[in-house]
């Protein structure tokens, strides 16, 4: 018994202990977080959404989207009013128009050929 | 005949490719070009007086610097902007999550080029303005409108090409 007691003096009491920043009325608002924490990048730090950053600034656009949901915005409105302040750069999906067409097709395309030029060399 | 088309269509499709990444090499990010209002606000300035949105008057071109103590890169554009405030040119001081004696001792220290200063200890109007860092300098317009963002040192180069020809415009 006292064997087991030593043991326990072992157990982190912190791993118990996770605080919470933000936390939401609902499932859905914290989903929307998530994603919309996910989508933005931070103006600051190249490649990195404001999810995966601690710097100042992504901490900011944090808080304000955060505040934005509790106050019932939803996620387009909520995304432009970041993108009108920081810029569309911010936005992590890119525009569909003709210039980014290159990049939805161009994985699709290169699998198509790929199965083309297989079945040609099988043929053979 | 058949082996040589075999050959050449993989190629020329690995040449487009790597056309679209050499081309891509030299592609300059497009500059931040969002023309915005200057929201309301009321704030203090350095010394602690009211500072709102009349601050920026009517009818002159006029910067927007956004700097702070903690920024080392804000005394390396800190000479260019005394340059600025000699050539008559109004630029409004953002002081940036900062500390207020220790930002009034910077320009005691260093020189005040700025007309004015707003204090914005905690970032806000500075999240409203799209500021990411500092330092920032944004031109602003006659009809007060941010007509350029730059982010990062300023000097006589981003000046001559980014601003000037704006401003002359």
């Amino acid at each position: 018994m006292n064997k087991f007691l030593f043991l326990l003096s072992f157990v982190s009491l912190l791993s118990f202990s996770e605080i919470n920043l933000y936390s939401f009325k609902s499932e859905t608002q914290k989903e929307l977080f998530d994603e919309l924490t996910y989508e933005i990048g931070c103006p600051l730090c190249a490649g990195s959404n404001v999810s995966g950053s601690s710097a100042p600034i992504a901490l900011d656009i944090k808080e304000f989207i955060y505040n934005e949901i509790k106050n019932g915005k939803t996620k387009s409105e909520i995304k432009n009013e970041v993108a009108s302040k920081f810029g569309d750069e911010v936005l992590f999906a890119p525009p569909r128009n003709l210039s980014t067409l290159l990049l939805y097709f161009f994985p699709l395309a290169l699998v198509f050929f790929s199965l083309f030029f297989l079945i040609k060399v099988k043929n053979k | 005949m058949k082996k040589i088309y075999l050959i050449i269509l993989p190629l020329a499709f690995v040449g487009i490719i790597s056309l679209f990444f050499v081309l891509n090499l030299n592609y300059e990010n497009e500059d931040i070009l969002i023309v915005s209002d200057i929201p309301d606000f009321k704030m203090t300035d350095l010394s602690g007086n009211k500072i709102d949105r009349s601050v920026f008057t009517d009818n002159e071109y006029k910067l927007i610097n956004v700097w702070a103590t903690w920024c080392i890169n804000c005394k390396l554009e800190h000479g260019f902007l005394m340059y600025l405030k000699q050539e008559n040119f109004k630029i409004i001081g953002l002081n940036y999550k900062d500390n207020i004696e220790k930002a009034n001792k910077w320009l005691v220290q260093f020189g005040n080029p700025y007309k004015k200063n707003i204090f914005d200890q905690k970032g806000e109007l500075g999240f409203e303005l799209g500021v990411a860092g500092a330092p920032e300098t944004y031109l602003v317009n006659k009809q007060n409108k941010i007509l350029y963002k730059h982010i990062g040192v300023m000097n006589e180069d981003i000046w001559n090409q980014k601003f000037l020809p704006l401003i002359n415009e």
